[in-house]
């Protein structure tokens, strides 16, 4: 009790912390939420691209960001900011598959790769750079080919770096599921590789 | 046979991370609009177990006066005529019996007389 207490005063009293903005902004300055945005931005944008692509990616990461302001004050102190993010980043994420799933036909857009292609480039750079779209492409494929919970558990542990138990506290799964799940995540994208070619 | 799948898993990571999805540029506006939003969206109230709290204890002690102030309203009842109308008639009624009462007293007597 008096640990929980002493890190809550902790988290809270850090200048520039993000529980610290968090109080701020519940106090009503509205424009420090600008900077929680800066600084968590990048994390939410990369993670939401991974598991739902590009096709209204600007939306979903506002469709966080305000989530995350009207919740604010169901935050609590004692936790990480960056993993409640991640929880609502996830439910974002969620509710777009279920609204594809009523559409079915919407699929993500893996050409914006090739929109993104710095053509200026030439000879062995170009070819480098080449190759390297195509080894993200097939990455982006390979993952659009898992389910949005295999998907989310690989994205989160691999390429996100989140620990196991994080993951488990964001999605609320037991850490031996986010375990199984990490399993056979990295098993099917393994086996899509393998077929267009890769060798891992 | 462990080691082979470490390996494995050790490399499908390092390619991943190696080629990772690059998400697009944001839109240049799109700060702006989120802060635009935020200013005009009030932040919503927690659930309030407090006034959940106050909310029970008024319930409860509203029930409890209802409950205590049944007995109350038997005993206030009678008002002051119907005791007075009570009181006659069990007056009446005494008489009454007292009548009888003699009356087959002194009618028992007659027939042991006779």
């Amino acid at each position: 009790m008096v640990s929980v207490v002493s890190t809550k005063t902790r988290l809270e009293s850090q200048p520039e912390s993000d529980n610290y903005l968090v109080g701020l902004c519940l106090q009503g300055h509205t424009q420090i939420f600008s900077q929680l945005y800066q600084r968590h931005q990048q994390k939410v944008r990369s993670t939401l691209y991974q598991l739902c692509g590009s096709d209204g990616l600007d939306d979903l990461v506002q469709e966080v960001f305000i989530r995350a302001w009207k919740g604010l004050a169901k935050f609590r102190q004692t936790a990480q900011f960056s993993t409640w993010l991640y929880r609502i980043t996830w439910n974002v994420a969620y509710d777009r598959r279920r609204n594809y799933a009523k559409n079915r036909s919407r699929h993500i857009n893996v050409e914006d790769f090739t929109e993104a292609a710095d053509l200026s480039l030439s000879g062995a750079d170009k070819v480098s750079e080449l190759h390297k779209m195509h080894y993200q492409d097939l990455v982006q494929r390979g993952l659009i080919t898992l389910s949005l919970e295999h998907r989310t558990v690989l994205v989160m542990h691999d390429l996100e770096e989140l620990s196991q138990k994080e993951i488990a506290e964001i999605i609320h799964i037991p850490v031996g599921t986010v375990k199984s799940r990490l399993f056979h995540a990295r098993a099917g994208l393994r086996k899509f590789l393998e077929s267009q070619g890769v060798e891992i | 046979m462990n080691k082979p799948n470490f390996d494995s898993d050790r490399n499908l990571v390092a390619f991943l991370k190696q080629n990772q999805p690059i998400p697009p540029a944001p839109d240049p506006n799109l700060q702006a609009s989120i802060m635009a939003q935020v200013s005009t969206t009030k932040i919503s109230s927690p659930f309030n177990f407090k006034k959940l709290g106050l909310i029970s204890a008024a319930i409860v002690t509203t029930l409890s006066l209802v409950i205590m102030s049944q007995p109350r309203q038997m005993q206030t009842a009678f008002n002051e005529a119907e005791v007075n109308k009570i009181d006659n008639s069990l007056i009446n009624n005494w008489h009454l019996a007292d009548e009888e009462f003699t009356t087959g007293y002194s009618l028992i007597n007659t027939s042991s007389n006779q």
